[in-house]
Formats: structure tokens, C-alpha cells, sequence
């Protein structure tokens, strides 16, 4: 059965929680009168447990496909490379240094002709022909003379494989009338290969900014380091060849996606203004911001005590991108000052055990023990009343729903400045900002900043009243779901009339 | 009869031999200019020389008389042929070959020195002053984003305030990247101390001595380098002291321990004792002018305003070169 809305998955729904998995299940929930097909793309298989969420009934089919084949390829054989296919590549290439002057995603969909209609194109051909030695080197020669052609040769090979692993993916990827990818990078790129191959209108919605999440890790990760240090590549520590070629190479996923789908949808003013400096059309991209079920959420605003609750929540996995040790190091204050206080820790550990562990090393190191409780996975909407604030130590986020779902249920929130959490807290609007504060932010891995917020908060019973009361009246004014619903079911009809 | 057919095969390998030498003959009378002889040698050479051959071959071709024909006709016509063929090649090449022109020479492109080694030994220069400015001031995302990059040059002390300037900064990646690069300093520590951690009590009590001293100097490190902010840091520094004391449990001439107390003991405000750890560096072997500068930093907490300048007069001329140094030492002179 072909689904109308083929939602393209990287690394999320349904497999891991949180609260872009969330999102995805409130709009298919959300959304009865649309089937939908999961086309879910992973790392690898092993990297991944359990369906986590309750498949809604219009939910037709689900399809993983993985990045990292464990498959051991073929002996290498030498072969020619069809010219043709390399002349195409060349262009696409050309496509991503300078995309202003050619045709908007075109270049990729020729290459994408020659390996999945004409058969010119295959991987043994990326690894192993003469036009592709020619390619690479030809590529090195104009760009990086001067570094280690090795690490060079290696890097381009590491590169593509997974974008053969997609393309191989191809004939097994369900058919919907419509997709739609929740990121750019691999999900985005599966998306524009499904658009060019099945002739179908491909919709994007981006809660971070993928492009920008990758940088950062790139910027940081180990394994190019290390090879660097044997070359001793960068003098000054600048950004080296290796890192920025990776960088490119999501820019140019992230570019290639941009100018393929419409419309482009952010979740926040900030996020827009980056995607369309990142190479989306401005006329094409919208923002339409993430909402919650309020009705569900007033229950628990009743039973909100008089009296703020001495405690702090912290509600997330817990991961890295929380910076979940800031918040443990602003305890340690809040506790030194008000010995009452407790912090409760609401979400899993699973997801990266040795950070949980290193996070309860902590706790003991500080002596927080008997001050900070894990809670695990628990019923967010059932825990808030119990809270006095919730915190938000990320160092990166898109629209956090768990901001609404405490909003809604008239808790403020201590925040970093990140994503659109300050937009949230102070408000967008003129309008919307006239009804408050309904928190504070502050920058992020500041842990004193963050514990004098929560005890300002605790010791000053009118200005967390005044907090409470913006933060209800701004959920009830701004993030009801229904204008959610109403957005997606519009850009969906639209597609699917088309 | 085994005898007869071994002779019978004698006599052909000789026939074959001689084959040979008659086609020597025809040779050396052809040099001679004797194409009588040496055309009648050839002729008796193509048909000596094919007769022996088909005679010497397998049983099979016995009564195959088309093998001895084209043996012969392979013998007698191989000259004409080859002197066609050879006529051929040559007057070919010689009125139909391209003439080329080979250039001993090669044209070898010089190599100019890459340009982004200049490039970096330039940006190299700048230092921790430049670089904050660059965060503060630099309208460029890139270069705002070099700038934390660049740090890693640099030594923690350096390197850490640089980077948490950069945590404030409008741009998400720059923040990030800064926030990274922290991250990943403290993580290197807190390994450490888990792992020191880990070991001690299972080793002998003067490994047990040694594992404190290096948890105090972790915890220490967390504090001084401004890893832990307020209470956390207090607490941090708590632990560097509990375990410094331990160290110092067990032994009583280690300069390095006693010298390490005193600093955090006059972080932690517990003056006397610093004033005690310091004088027992001194005892242990510790130089006085490493000392110096921490005993005129007691003498100033301590308000002993007039015991300052003997401390820092007492640094070494080094560190007396240095500009903030002097300044402190004109103003306490």
C-alpha cells in the first residue's frame, strides 16, 4: 500500500527517544487522515535497540536501512570508469564548491541517472577505476598539493560509501506520494535521491540546524586528529584540510537538500535565519513552531501546590549536548546555599552510558548523593507539578518541547541561550513579549550563572509567581497544537495535490 | 634391431647437422657474391634439412607427405620472404615515418613555498591578549572561530579564559566549538582522577602517598585553571587539600607536597598554614626564589605590608624581566 507521507528518519524516530521522536509521533498522531510510511536510516544495526513508541494505527510500514554495510565487498578489479559518469561527477562537484552558478540540485540527480538508470556507476567504480584515480587525484592536485595525499585518498573513500550504502537503499525504499525528512545530512540526501528518482515532492523540517551539529563534532573528533599528528598538519592549529573537507561535505548535503525540497520548515526565527544563510530559498522557507496538547496539560496545572516545590528538574536524556555535568556543578551551589533543595533527573541513560556514568561520578565527587535523584524515564506531565523550575543545561537545541510542556503547566524556565529558548523565555512577538519573563537564560557551561537563576527563583517567592504566570499564559496564547496540525495538514494537501 | 633404429636415428640427427653446414656454405658463397653456389647449397639444404626433420618426428606424421612439402617449401622460400619483408619494412620507413622531434629536455613548473605556511607562521604569532581582542572585536564568524581554534597552541592557563570569553559568543558554532574544547580538558582530568581514583588502597601505602599527592594536583589543576566555578570549586579544592594531607601523612621531606598545600591553602584562606607549608618547602630543598612569590602573596593577605617587598625582591632575575612582574616590583620596591 503506498503511503501518501514517507517520513525520512536519521538517527531518531522510533528507535531512540526524545524530543525530536516526540514531535514526529505528536504529528502522525496528530494527522489521522494521512497514512505514513518510516523510512529510518542508522549508523548501524548493533547501534540500535528496540521500537521505543507505540506505532500509531496510520502508520503503514517501517524500513531501516543502514549506513555502515558489515558486508565485506568484492576483491578489487581493475576497470576503465565510464567517462561520461565521471564528466557528470565533475560537474556536481563543481555544483557544491560553487552552487550559485549552476542548476539547482541537477548535477547530483545526471550522477544519480548514471548509477540507478544507465548503470555506468557503481561503487567498484568510485573505489576502483581509472576515472575515479584520475578524479581524486586530479581534485588533490587543485586543492590540497601541499598535504598528505594518503589521508586525502582515504578521506574521499570514507566519505562516499555511506551515500553508495543510500543508493543501494534505493530499491528497497517504500513508495509514498509525498516525502518528507526531518534533517538535512544522510536523511536529507535520501530524500533528494528519492525525489530525483520517483519524481516526488520532498518536504523538509529541520529542528536543529544538522549541518551546524556536525561542524562541531568535526571540529573535535579524535580520529582525524590523530592522523594529523603523524603529519603534524597544522601549524597553528587552524581548522585543517581533513576537518574542513568532512565540514564541506555536510555543507554540501546540507546544500543539496535546500535547494531540492519545498517547503523548507524551521522551528524557530533563529533557525530560519540560518538555513537560508546556509542556501535555502527564503521564498520557500516558513517557520512553523513546535506546540503541545494543552488540554492534556491542564490537570497538572491545578495540582501545581501553593507553595513552590524545593525542587529542580531536569528533564532529558542523558547525553552530552545536555551538559548535564553544568547543571550538577550549579547543584553543588544551589545546595551550599539552600540545603533543601533537591534536583531530580528525569530521562534515560541508555543512550551514552559512559557519560552517565562519568555524570554519577560526579554527583559522588560533589557529594551530591543524597541531593540529586535519578528518576529514569517517567510521565513528564505527571512530574511537573511536583517541580519548582526545570533546567535546561544544553549547549545545543532546536525548540525544546519540554519548555512548553512546563509552561503549560506554569513552571519557569532556567535555560541556556540556546536555539530558540531564549525566543521562548522572553518572548518573540512585541505582543508576546509583553506578557514577561517567564524564566531566564543564561550562557551556557556557566554553572554559577545557572545556580544563582534557580536560587534568585527559590529565595524570591513573587518574582517565580510573576515567572509562573507569564510562562501559562504564553503557552496558552502560543503553543496549542492545533496550529500545528493545521500547518502540517496544509503543506501536506498542498503536496499531495500537486 | 633396437641397434639398426638407433643408428637409423644417428644418421638423421648428422643429416640434420649437415643441413646446417650446407646452409653455411650458401651463406659465405652469397658473401662472395656467388649466387650460382650458393643458391644450389640453399636447394640442397631446404631438402636435406626438412627430409631429417620429418623423419626425426613423431610416428603419426609418418605417411603425412604434406608435413615434408611444407617443411620444404618453409625452408627453401624463408630468404625470399625475409628479404621482402625486410625490403618492405625498410622502404616503408623510410619514405612513410614521421619525423620526431625528441626534446631532451623537460619543462619542470617551480614550486613556490606553499602560501599557507606563511600564512600560519603569521596567525602563529598572535598571543593571548590578540586573540581575546579577536573575540571581542572581529566582526568575522571565521575569524572569531580561528581565533578558539588557535588555542590549542596555547597552555591551559592561557588558553582557558580565551575560551570561556568565546562561551558568550552571538554565533552558536563559535560557542560551541569553545565549549568543546573545554569540555575536553576537563574530561582529560576527570579521567585522571577517576583512574587515580580507581587504584588507591589497592597498592602499597607509599604508591598510596604518591596517588594522593597526584589527586591533589588534578583537583588543584580542575580549580586553578578555572574549570569549577563558586561552591563546586570550593569543594574541588576541598578534596585537592584532603588529599594533599594525606600525602603529607606519610612523608615529611617533600618540598613539591608542602609547596602545593600552601597554595591552596592560601586559596582556601587558611593563611597559617600556608605560612607552615611554605617554610617547610624551604627546609625540604624548595628554592626560596620559587617560594618568593607566594610568601609576598601571604604577606599581602596577611596585611604584613611591610614583609612584601623582601618577598619580591627575592624572585629570580627571570621572572623580574617580566612586565607585570616589574610592575609589581616598582610599585612594592
Amino acid at each position: 500500500m503506498q503511503a501518501d507521507i514517507g517520513l525520512i528518519l536519521e538517527g531518531t524516530y522510533p528507535y531512540v527517544r526524545g524530543g525530536v521522536s516526540s514531535w514526529i509521533h505528536q504529528i502522525i498522531g496528530g494527522l489521522p487522515e494521512f497514512t505514513f510510511t518510516l523510512i529510518f536510516i542508522g549508523s548501524k544495526k548493533a547501534d540500535y535497540g528496540e521500537i521505543q513508541y507505540d506505532m500509531p494505527a496510520n502508520v503503514v510500514n517501517l524500513s531501516c536501512f543502514y549506513l555502515v554495510s558489515e558486508s565485506v565487498s568484492d576483491l578489487p578489479k581493475a576497470r576503465k570508469g565510464h567517462k561520461k559518469a565521471f564528466v557528470d561527477i565533475r560537474r556536481m562537484y563543481e555544483y557544491f564548491q560553487t552552487p550559485e552558478k549552476s542548476s539547482k540540485g541537477q548535477a547530483f540527480g545526471d550522477v544519480l541517472r548514471h548509477i540507478k538508470h544507465l548503470k555506468t556507476l557503481d561503487l567498484n567504480d568510485f573505489l576502483y577505476s581509472e576515472e575515479a584515480w584520475d578524479f581524486i587525484t586530479e581534485r588533490y592536485e587543485k586543492g590540497t598539493p601541499t598535504k598528505s595525499f594518503l589521508d586525502y585518498f582515504w578521506s574521499i573513500r570514507a566519505m562516499h560509501q555511506p551515500i553508495f550504502a543510500l543508493i543501494d537503499a534505493l530499491d528497497g525504499a517504500p513508495d509514498a506520494t509525498v516525502y518528507h525528512t526531518i534533517s538535512t545530512g544522510y536523511a536529507g540526501l535520501f530524500g533528494v535521491m528519492l525525489h530525483h528518482l520517483k519524481q516526488r515532492q520532498l518536504i523538509l523540517t529541520e529542528h536543529g540546524i544538522y549541518t551546524k551539529e556536525r561542524k562541531i563534532d568535526l571540529s573535535q573528533v579524535e580520529w582525524i586528529e590523530d592522523s594529523e599528528k603523524v603529519g603534524a598538519a597544522t601549524l597553528n592549529g587552524e581548522i585543517s584540510y581533513l576537518r574542513s573537507m568532512w565540514i564541506k561535505f555536510f555543507e554540501a548535503l546540507g546544500r543539496i537538500t535546500y535547494d531540492v525540497a519545498t517547503p523548507v520548515i524551521a522551528i524557530s526565527e533563529g533557525n530560519k535565519n540560518r538555513q537560508i544563510k546556509d542556501g535555502a530559498d527564503p521564498d520557500k522557507t516558513f517557520v512553523v513552531s513546535n506546540a503541545i496538547n494543552l488540554e492534556n496539560l491542564q490537570p497538572q496545572r491545578v495540582k501545581r501546590p501553593e507553595t513552590r516545590p524545593l525542587v529542580v528538574g531536569f528533564i532529558g536524556r542523558v547525553v552530552p549536548i545536555k551538559d548535564v555535568k553544568t547543571f550538577i556543578r550549579a547543584m553543588r551551589n544551589v545546595c551550599s546555599e539552600i540545603p533543601a533543595v533537591e534536583a531530580w533527573i528525569i530521562g534515560g541513560e541508555e543512550e551514552d552510558p559512559k557519560y552517565a556514568q562519568e555524570c554519577r561520578d560526579m554527583i559522588a565527587s560533589l557529594d551530591l548523593v543524597d541531593d540529586m535523584i535519578y528518576k529514569g524515564f517517567c510521565n513528564v506531565a505527571e512530574m511537573l507539578p511536583k517541580l519548582g523550575c526545570v533546567v535546561l543545561s544544553s549547549i545545543s537545541e532546536g525548540l525544546p518541547l519540554v519548555v512548553l510542556e512546563a509552561f503549560a503547566c506554569g513552571i519557569p524556565i532556567i535555560s541556556t541561550d540556546v536555539g530558540a529558548c531564549r525566543e521562548l523565555i522572553e518572548g518573540g512577538s512585541e505582543e508576546d513579549k509583553a506578557l514577561g519573563f517567564a524564566g531566564a537564560t543564561v550562557s551556557i557551561a556557566n554553572s554559577e550563572e545557572l545556580a544563582n537563576e534557580i536560587v534568585r527563583l527559590f529565595n524570591d517567592p513573587e518574582y517565580g509567581k510573576r515567572l509562573s504566570k507569564a510562562a501559562e499564559q504564553r503557552a496558552d496564547k502560543y503553543f496549542g497544537e492545533q496550529s500545528l496540525f493545521d500547518s502540517y495538514r496544509e503543506v501536506y494537501s498542498e503536496a499531495l495535490e500537486r | 634391431m633396437k641397434t639398426n633404429r638407433l643408428f637409423y636415428k644417428f644418421m638423421l640427427w648428422v643429416l640434420l647437422i649437415a643441413a646446417f653446414s650446407v646452409q653455411a656454405l650458401s651463406v659465405y658463397f652469397l658473401s662472395l657474391q656467388n649466387t650460382e653456389y650458393a643458391l644450389a647449397f640453399h636447394l640442397i639444404s631446404a631438402c636435406l634439412f626438412p627430409y631429417s626433420l620429418w623423419k626425426l618426428m613423431p610416428k603419426k606424421f609418418e605417411n603425412e607427405q604434406s608435413v615434408m612439402i611444407l617443411l620444404w617449401l618453409i625452408c627453401a622460400l624463408v630468404p625470399f620472404i625475409s628479404g621482402i619483408g625486410l625490403l618492405l619494412c625498410f622502404t616503408l620507413s623510410a619514405y612513410f615515418s614521421k619525423t620526431v622531434e625528441v626534446d631532451v629536455t623537460e619543462n619542470v613548473s617551480m614550486e613556490t613555498l606553499p602560501d599557507d605556511i606563511l600564512e600560519n607562521l603569521q596567525l602563529a604569532q598572535y598571543n593571548g591578549s590578540s586573540l581575546q581582542a579577536i573575540l571581542d572585536m572581529s566582526d568575522s564568524e571565521d575569524s572569531r572561530m580561528q581565533a578558539v581554534l588557535k588555542t590549542r597552541q596555547m597552555s591551559d592557563q592561557e588558553a582557558i579564559p580565551i575560551l570561556k570569553r568565546a562561551l558568550l559568543d552571538p554565533v552558536d558554532e563559535v560557542r560551541l566549538l569553545a565549549y568543546s574544547m573545554l569540555d575536553k580538558k576537563e574530561k582529560f582530568i576527570d579521567t585522571m582522577i577517576r583512574s587515580y581514583l580507581q587504584n588507591l588502597g589497592e597498592k602499597s601505602s607509599k604508591k598510596d602517598s604518591i596517588l594522593h599527592f597526584k589527586l591533589a594536583e588534578c583537583y588543584w589543576e580542575l580549580s586553578y585553571l578555572g574549570l569549577v566555578q563558586g561552591k563546586a570549586q570550593t569543594h574541588v579544592l576541598g578534596n585537592a587539600y584532603k588529599h594533599i594531607q594525606a600525602t603529607l601523612k606519610d612523608t615529611v621531606d617533600n618540598a613539591e607536597a608542602y609547596f602545593l598545600q600552601a597554595r591552596i591553602a592560601l586559596v582556601l584562606d587558611l593563611f597559617e598554614v600556608a605560612e607552615i607549608s611554605l617554610s617547610h618547602a624551604l627546609t625540604a630543598g624548595m628554592s626560596k626564589t620559587r617560594i618568593a612569590p607566594y610568601q609576598a602573596e601571604l604577606a599581602f593577605m596577611t596585611r604584613n605590608f611591610d614583609q612584601i617587598s623582601q618577598h619580591v625582591n627575592a624572585v629570580d632575575d627571570n621572572t623580574k624581566k617580566n612586565a607585570v612582574v616589574a610592575e609589581i616590583l616598582a610599585q612594592w620596591a
